[in-house]
């Protein structure tokens, strides 16, 4: 009722509002608005009652809904499949209103699926209250069976903190036995894993045309001291314009093949030997064959490597280079060592995430030949519904000797086509997003699409 | 007689084969209980009674008689608080390898909750906590969790921001080298109130991006800036499972399409063949709008326009499917412009369509395309464009057509469920 008086309160308003403003204007134009206003007021009458009534008729239905657990999820699953599957808790729209942070980071396995880690963080009254479960996808499992496996697994892990909400009286459980039974598989493969995969790709229209494939193929075998790994790839990419009688093709085909062995020795270090062949126009390599001992340092303990991890790298890369155009420094083929080092560091949580990486590399035969990169990324969440982020990349290079003499054309800049010749490039970026507004997000609506 | 014998010897037969097939029955499934209990999670309870209630309503837990048998170890006390309310305490500890997992639930009954339904609840929340064990556990595979609330959509709630929800961005970007420089700014704002009955969205943005190419020794000085904005409205009323009805709203400016500044009104109505709240597994959507777009152009046009408002309508039939098996997503559009009742001519169609399968356990194999019939380029500036505003694709070129087509295939064989993870030297 207090609504309907509302409105008519609104509309006396509105009225008096009209006279002021629109004292001097045609009376014609005036009906217009007044129509419009009219339509309004008519819509928010429309519009508004429902929810009101609803909260009236299902006030302890409301109650219990409100004091379901609040969850926060980020990362590996698509929120709203999660908010149709697992309708017995709120979904907030920040971190800090959460009674729950679920957080799911993943890395690969051995056979080349993925290992989920779904981390619980309790918070408000279950402070302290962790829990760490695990999920594995396997390679070949399509996006359904992995997204029910997933749910499932997320699920369960929220029961204990449901367990202490009045939603437990709605909560059914049921346990179904698997036929079969779990036989100890004989791996007849010795954990090796092989695959071999095609695309192409043809996007065409009057004027522009391009064509593109690609072929792969990758054996490893990855177990928890040893990692073996080679993946050889091809592509082919061309691109052509046939404008007003002038026709650019541009083709560009990289090769590239790379193989590693290494071996992890403790919680903390590991050592290996890389191997790449490489093959790309666009750096005036026609071939390199590149042979590179590394040694690791992990800052952080490797079983939390998903989560955080620190790992620094030191190594010698001893190449021999074929170019395409004889370089600017009067080659065409050379020996070349280096001596290269980096350091990575990336964080994630509920305040958000850091990624560093720093990575510098000088030649043995002239140490004025370097390149140092600096690469960070953050986002913040400085405060409820507020968060930064930036991305800054920073790169000082004097070690292009593959540049090759004479100038590029006009085409091969506008299509970037070549790497051009520079001492430095730089990349600065940031933003910030704030969110305000209703703290449940539970509505999942598709009509007319998201 | 010689029927009889038949009749007889085939009787024996099928008495013989169902004695055996019994047999064998019964033996599987008498190896089916013990191993039904073998997938099951021990656990050992103490201060608590009736174990049988609880063996009733836990069916995932085994509950052992002694302690070394068991995984969990899980204590129940009943204590009375400061206010003389009864509280029930349960404490959850692992055992063998789940040594080290430890919890503590707490439960204290209603005022006047009468002894039975206190004990359901107890044993709710008993199975609750041993969830968490279970799922660490191969026994967490075999349960499933369901919500048996009466309601089939969760009850929204509402607080004091009646479902609104804002959000306001901004983001500047700069890069340099030595003959490439470019920097670019972005902002926007976003209303929006979605509840079941009713989706309202709103969105400005704007966007200026200026790059420019700089080589004296090849005579090449290019500059080249884009300008965007645009306001994204979108109101949505529901009327049932399969139908809706809206207004789209959109005004907007883009260099690519000669688009100095357009505005379009569309009411549209939405049909869907399966219910709105199966959308995330499968939906099947036909959408038709018929509409108003205004359009102010930066050059004149191929048909000599500086500017023009037409009547525009559109049929969209939409379909997506996800399955085990793999997934399928297509969408079919037609569009024409109505310059008059009788030219239809200006018109377009689009068709797109993706498949992601597993073709056998370890071939996957992809494939999309889009095809599209184009004869409503009516933006195209007279001018054309220079060429190397073709080289960088800056402006949209005429066409009468265009399509595009991808395809994959994956093949992987050898240990494929070795799920060990090494970190070491990156993925």
């Amino acid at each position: 009722m207090t609504l309907y008086k509302n409105s008519i309160k609104n509309i006396i308003l509105m009225n008096i509002f009209q006279c002021l403003c629109f004292r001097n204007t045609p009376v014609k134009v005036y009906r217009k608005i007044n129509c419009a206003a009219w339509f309004l007021v008519l819509l928010l009458c429309i519009q508004l009652p429902a929810p009101c009534q609803a909260q009236i008729e299902g006030e302890t239905e409301e109650n219990v809904q409100k004091k379901a657990l609040t969850v926060f999820a980020e990362g590996g699953i698509s929120r709203d499949y999660m908010k149709r599957e697992i309708r017995f808790i709120n979904y907030v729209r920040d971190p800090r209103m959460a009674d729950v942070y679920v957080l799911i980071t993943s890395q690969s396995t051995g056979s080349g699926g993925t290992e989920y880690t779904i981390t619980y963080q309790g918070q408000n009254n279950y402070k302290g209250i962790d829990d760490t479960l695990k999920f594995i996808r396997n390679r070949t499992d399509t996006y359904e069976i992995y997204r029910r496996g997933m749910i499932k697994v997320i699920k369960q892990g929220l029961m204990r903190y449901v367990a202490t909400t009045p939603t437990i009286n709605d909560i059914s459980v049921s346990f179904k036995p698997s036929v079969r039974k779990i036989i100890p598989e004989i791996d007849k493969w010795k954990k090796w894993v092989f695959s071999i995969g095609f695309d192409a790709e043809l996007d065409v229209e009057k004027y522009e045309k391009e064509y593109d494939f690609n072929i792969n193929l990758s054996a490893s075998k990855i177990t928890e001291k040893w990692k073996i790994t080679s993946y050889f790839s091809y592509d082919y990419n061309e691109n052509r314009f046939e404008y007003e009688e002038r026709t650019i093709k541009d083709i560009r085909r990289r090769l590239s093949a790379k193989s590693m062995l290494a071996k992890k020795i403790g919680d903390h270090w590991g050592i290996g030997v890389m191997g790449n062949i490489n093959s790309d126009v666009r750096y005036n390599n026609k071939l390199s064959v590149e042979l590179s001992p590394t040694i690791e340092f992990n800052l952080y303990p490797y079983s939390e490597f998903s989560r955080r991890q620190f790992p620094i790298r030191i190594g010698i890369s001893l190449s021999h280079n074929d170019y395409y155009e004889e370089t600017i420094y009067n080659k065409t083929s050379e020996f070349l060592s280096k001596m290269f080092m980096s350091a990575a560091n990336i964080i994630q949580g509920k305040w958000g995430s850091v990624i560093n990486v720093v990575r510098g590399s000088f030649y043995i035969q002239d140490f004025n030949k370097n390149n140092f990169e600096w690469v960070n990324m953050f986002n913040f969440r400085l405060f409820e519904g507020f968060s930064i982020n930036a991305f800054t990349a920073v790169n000082l290079i004097h070690n292009q000797l593959y540049l090759e003499k004479g100038d590029l054309t006009i085409e091969e800049v506008l299509l970037h086509r070549k790497q051009f010749e520079t001492r430095y490039n730089y990349f600065i970026s940031f933003g910030f997003s704030y969110s305000f507004g209703s703290k449940f997000q539970n509505i999942v609506n598709p009509r007319f699409g998201y | 007689m010689f029927l009889f014998r038949t009749f007889r010897s085939l009787f024996l037969c099928l008495l013989i084969l169902t004695l055996f097939l019994s047999a064998l029955y019964s033996q599987e499934s008498n190896g089916s209980i013990s191993d039904t209990e073998s997938q099951k999670l021990n656990v050992y309870v103490s201060g608590f009674t009736d174990i049988s209630f609880l063996r009733e309503k836990i069916n995932f837990v085994l509950f052992v008689s002694e302690k070394d048998l068991a995984l969990v170890e899980v204590k129940i006390e009943e204590k009375s608080t400061v206010s003389g309310e009864k509280e029930f305490i349960i404490t959850y500890s692992g055992r063998k390898e789940l040594n080290g997992i430890s919890d503590e639930l707490s439960y204290v009954p209603k005022q006047g909750e009468t002894e039975e339904n206190a004990k359901q609840t107890l044993a709710k929340i008993l199975e609750g906590g041993l969830i968490k064990y279970a799922a660490h556990t191969p026994v967490g595979e075999n349960i499933s969790i369901k919500y048996t609330h009466t309601e089939e959509q969760v009850a929204a709630v509402k607080d004091k921001w009646n479902y609104w929800l804002f959000g306001l961005n901004f983001h500047f970007g700069l890069n340099r080298e030595k003959s490439m420089k470019g920097h670019n700014l972005s902002g926007g704002f976003s209303a929006r109130r979605i509840t079941d009955e009713w989706k309202m969205r709103a969105n400005v943005n704007t966007h200026y991006s200026e790059s420019t190419f700089e080589m004296e020794e090849i005579g090449l000085s290019y500059k080249n800036i884009t300008r965007n904005y645009n306001f994204d409205g979108l109101l949505v009323k529901s009327l049932s499972d399969h139908w809706s009805i809206g207004v789209f709203c959109q005004a907007n400016q883009y260099t690519y399409y000669n688009n100095k500044f357009s505005i379009e009104l569309a009411p549209a109505v939405e049909y869907s063949i399966f219910p709105y709240i199966e959308s995330e597994k499968r939906s099947f959507t036909f959408l038709y709008r018929l509409g108003y777009v205004y359009r102010n152009y930066w050059d004149e046009t191929i048909y000599g326009k500086m500017n023009e408002g037409l009547a525009q309508t559109s049929l969209t039939a939409d379909v997506e499917i996800i399955k085990t098996w793999g997934s399928i997503e297509s969408y079919l559009t037609g569009s024409v412009y109505l310059k008059d009742l009788k030219d239809f001519t200006k018109n377009r169609l689009t068709w797109h369509f993706e498949i992601d399968v597993r073709l056998y356990k370890r071939l996957t194999f992809d494939i999309e395309w889009r095809v599209s019939m184009i004869h409503d380029q009516i933006f195209l500036a007279r001018g054309g464009a220079s060429f190397e505003e073709v080289l960088l694709r800056r402006k949209r070129l005429e066409t009468r057509w265009d399509y595009s087509i991808e395809f994959g295939f994956g093949y992987s064989f050898g240990s494929l469920r070795s799920n060990v993870v090494n970190p070491i030297f990156g993925n």
